[in-house]
């Protein structure tokens, strides 16, 4: 109990006790001894006054002596003698047995204790004794009756004999006393001594014991504040601590300068701090945030989720002037310190690092699942179709390259290089996106974006093979994806995976009722295209194909599918209206678009692509090729639906302003007609508004040994 | 204790109807902070979650008139973290704690506990 009432403080409580209690004894002693000092006092005058008594009563009476023997009056004398008898005797009876007695100094009556020590009562049973002599041979002279001659001569005698004897005794009884007075001033001296010292010694216990405790505290101090010093130089966290008055403590880790490369810490207004490195309407924000860890109202624990300082980007002035962009995460802990001042813990932690990694991982993940989705894509295309994707993109990326590595040595302009890789790369992207590959259509898509970027660039500027790099870095990893997706897709059919997996329906369900040739399965995904594209341009197509139910040979599929392919493109982008604008133009709802192929079989081919919608958008045309800068605008307007149709299939003219990842960029017809004249063909266009557009070629193909032998082997 | 649950979405409502556990004897729903305000003076409910963005009336300002009526209601915002600020000064305004949506029924009991015992300086 003691232990818990007092605590820590209990060995000053103690000494402080002990110290008290030694003042208190040696008080206490002091006075019982001074009372006894004051009494043996007394005692000493009383046996003094006996003393002197015992003279006055032997004058008194040889005074009575001489006057009774000259007759004279002598009764003054008798009158002394009993003033001095009576006090004497009432002294020496308060001596003996205590009792009143009338005090030397002042006369008035005190009370006397009977002296009980040894030598005391030995001299006062000796002067006693005496006394009662002295009392015989006085008491005749105390009666108020004449004094005798026989009375005064015994008592004159008695005194003068014994007169010295007495004496003598009062004076060894004052001695006595006096000697006891000095007995016990020795033992209150002592006392006086020992308690002094006693307390001196307590006092210097409590004075090492404070000094001792003053130093341990100091150590464990000095101590506490090392291993903080140490914390907060060594802890890879921001820490410091911020009160009410949002004003930063001086006290704060050491990291926290490296975090916002300044010493300038201590004692700052947070505000001021913060400003520093973030916009005034985060610091705001975070000001009030803050100030919520204060009020009363609010449960700390249930304010983290609207910290403004979470993972937040600081712009930091380093030392060198120069500009850091870190993410900062700061959290906030709310305590209460030995003050009773409430303040809040901060710690800021640079996650720079991390978030950075976090984005280079998202990135990573982005890429694997856009992987993880080409090759997904990949499973349901057939073995052969997919080969021939394969090897027609490596055949474009070389013919790309090729050009790429040429520009500026050969003869031909940037301008031709750049408009004849845009037509590989569209022709890319049309036969990925047949085949659903989306993935690797949106590269090529990019890669388009980028080749129109520097074309643009070419008509303000003189354009060198630097600005090229990009495009060369870009078919690289086009490249590269298409290596890696041809050796898994190999790995895959090593394990039986691919032919495992079955086509979609709709992909041949689509095709028609006819018995398709395997390898013109190409053709037929055609349909499953078309409605994929038609499905992003909110139109609804059926795609009709006929003639192929006979093997198309696959060199001639080389050159046929990529002009189908930016037809059916065009016809969806540009031709085909929505339903409702159908429905009023009074058409079927949905829109219709034919591919023939045909042949004499002599060797005479016919393409015929034709759909039903808008035809062709001759204003757009003339409105395009004026812009471009191709003729000027009184040109243009002399221009009739052929000579604009002509326009059509030149690069970059286009009736749709906005470029997407179907059309819009004017490499489409640019690039059919590339096709047409690789196959020598001829093209013939006929398009009625609102009514149609056709598309014939016709062309002469016939068929090589190893085309055969291709045709063959596929067979 | 009774629970007035301010959401302008009937989902959100009847997913934090669904998740509390019996500890209210009578839960109200309010549409937005004017209808909020209704319910609060004819029944003075004793918890109340308050999403922040609905019509008529936001939930901050109908937090604000809420404090000046039923200083001792708890209030905690349940809402997005769109906009930090917006939080922030409902709180400042007299909102006890803060709940960011989606939340799972565990957060949400939890989060009651914590804010009926809150203690309140009034």
């Amino acid at each position: 109990m003691f232990r818990s009432i007092f605590g820590k403080y209990r060995f000053l409580v103690v000494s402080i006790a002990l110290f008290l209690i030694f003042d208190l004894g040696v008080l206490t002693l002091n006075f019982y001894t001074s009372g006894k000092i004051a009494e043996q006092t007394e005692l000493i005058n009383l046996a003094a006054r006996q003393s002197t008594l015992t003279q006055q009563m032997s004058k008194a009476t040889l005074y009575i002596k001489a006057q009774k023997l000259q007759q004279w009056v002598y009764q003054s004398g008798v009158d002394e003698l009993k003033e001095h008898y009576t006090i004497f005797d009432e002294t020496l009876s308060a001596f003996t047995g205590g009792g009143l007695v009338e005090s030397v100094e002042t006369s008035l009556p005190i009370e006397i204790n009977a002296l009980t020590d040894g030598d005391g009562k030995a001299i006062l049973d000796e002067a006693n004794r005496l006394w009662a002599g002295f009392q015989v041979a006085i008491a005749p002279l105390m009666v108020d009756t004449l004094i005798t001659d026989d009375e005064i001569r015994p008592a004159s005698a008695f005194i003068a004999k014994h007169n010295v004897d007495m004496f003598n005794h009062m004076n060894a009884l004052t001695t006595h006393f006096t000697e006891v007075a000095e007995r016990q001033t020795t033992l209150l001296r002592r006392a006086q001594i020992i308690g002094i010292g006693l307390a001196t010694i307590n006092f210097f216990v409590i004075l090492f014991h404070f000094i001792r405790q003053l130093r341990s505290r100091e150590r464990v101090i000095q101590t506490k504040q090392y291993e903080s010093d140490q914390i907060l130089s060594t802890i890879n966290e921001g820490v410091f601590l911020v009160g009410r008055d949002l004003v930063m403590s001086g006290q704060y880790s050491k990291h926290l300068e490296t975090v916002f490369a300044t010493q300038n810490v201590s004692g700052q207004r947070l505000e001021s701090f913060l400003s520093n490195y973030f916009p005034t309407k985060t610091v705001d924000t975070a000001l009030e945030f803050v100030r919520l860890y204060f009020l009363d109202h609010i449960d700390s624990s249930l304010i983290a989720d609207v910290n403004p300082l979470k993972k937040v980007e600081a712009n930091i002035v380093l030392e060198n002037g120069e500009l850091q962009r870190k993410y900062l995460d700061f959290s906030f802990a709310y305590l209460q310190t030995d003050s009773g001042k409430p303040s809040l813990l901060v710690t800021v932690n640079d996650i720079t690092a991390g978030v950075l990694l976090e984005g280079k991982e998202q990135e990573s993940a982005g890429e694997l699942e856009q992987k993880i989705s080409l090759i997904t894509q990949t499973l349901p295309i057939p073995e052969k179709e997919l080969q021939c994707f394969f090897d027609e993109s490596l055949a474009s990326f070389d013919s790309i390259n090729t050009l790429l590595k040429d520009t500026g040595r050969v003869t031909d302009s940037y301008e031709n290089t750049l408009t004849r890789i845009s037509r590989e790369a569209h022709k890319l992207k049309g036969n990925a996106a047949a085949l659903e590959l989306d993935w690797f259509a949106n590269r090529m898509h990019q890669f388009e974006d980028s080749l129109e970027a520097i074309r643009t660039r070419s008509r303000v500027s003189r354009v060198s093979g630097e600005d090229l790099l990009p495009l060369t870095m870009q078919l690289k990893e086009c490249y590269d994806d298409i290596e890696v997706l041809s050796e898994l897709k190999k790995k895959l059919l090593s394990y039986g995976g691919a032919n495992n997996v079955k086509p979609p329906l709709n992909r041949v369900e689509n095709v028609g009722s006819d018995k398709q040739p395997i390898e013109n399965k190409r053709w037929f995904g055609l349909v499953n295209y078309t409605n994929r594209v038609a499905a992003e341009k909110d139109v609804v197509v059926d795609l009709k194909l006929r003639g192929f139910n006979k093997i198309v040979p696959a060199p001639l599929t080389e050159k046929l599918y990529p002009i189908v392919v930016q037809l059916v493109r065009n016809s969806v982008s540009h031709g085909i209206e929505s339903q409702l604008t159908r429905s009023n133009l009074k058409k079927p709802n949905h829109g219709q678009i034919s591919v023939s192929l045909s042949d004499d079989r002599k060797g005479n081919y016919r393409l015929l692509f034709e759909d039903d919608g808008r035809g062709f958008d001759y204003e757009a045309i003339r409105t395009d090729i004026v812009k471009k800068g191709l003729i000027d605008e009184a040109a243009a307007m002399a221009l009739g639906k052929t000579g604009l149709v002509r326009y059509a299939f030149i690069d970059s003219i286009s009736s749709h302003s906005v470029v997407d990842t179907v059309s819009g960029r004017g490499v489409g017809l640019p690039l059919v007609w590339e096709q047409v004249r690789q196959l020598n063909g001829k093209l013939k266009v006929r398009s009625v508004q609102n009514e149609f557009t056709q598309f014939i070629i016709d062309f002469k193909y016939e068929a090589q040994s190893k085309d055969n032998a291709t045709i063959q082997k596929a067979s | 204790m009774k629970l007035l649950i301010v959401d302008d979405s009937l989902i959100i409502r009847n997913k934090i109807d669904r998740c509390i556990l019996q500890r209210f004897s009578e839960v109200m729903h309010a549409e937005n902070g004017k209808q909020a305000l209704e319910v609060v003076i004819a029944n003075k409910p004793d918890v109340i979650t308050m999403d922040l963005t609905m019509p008529h009336m936001s939930g901050n300002e109908a937090v604000k008139e809420i404090i000046k009526i039923a200083p001792n209601t708890r209030i905690f915002v349940v809402s997005a973290l769109a906009d930090k600020a917006t939080a922030i000064s409902a709180l400042t305004y007299g909102a006890n704690g803060f709940l960011c949506k989606p939340f799972s029924a565990a957060e949400l009991n939890s989060a009651i506990e914590r804010i009926i015992n809150v203690e309140l300086s009034a």
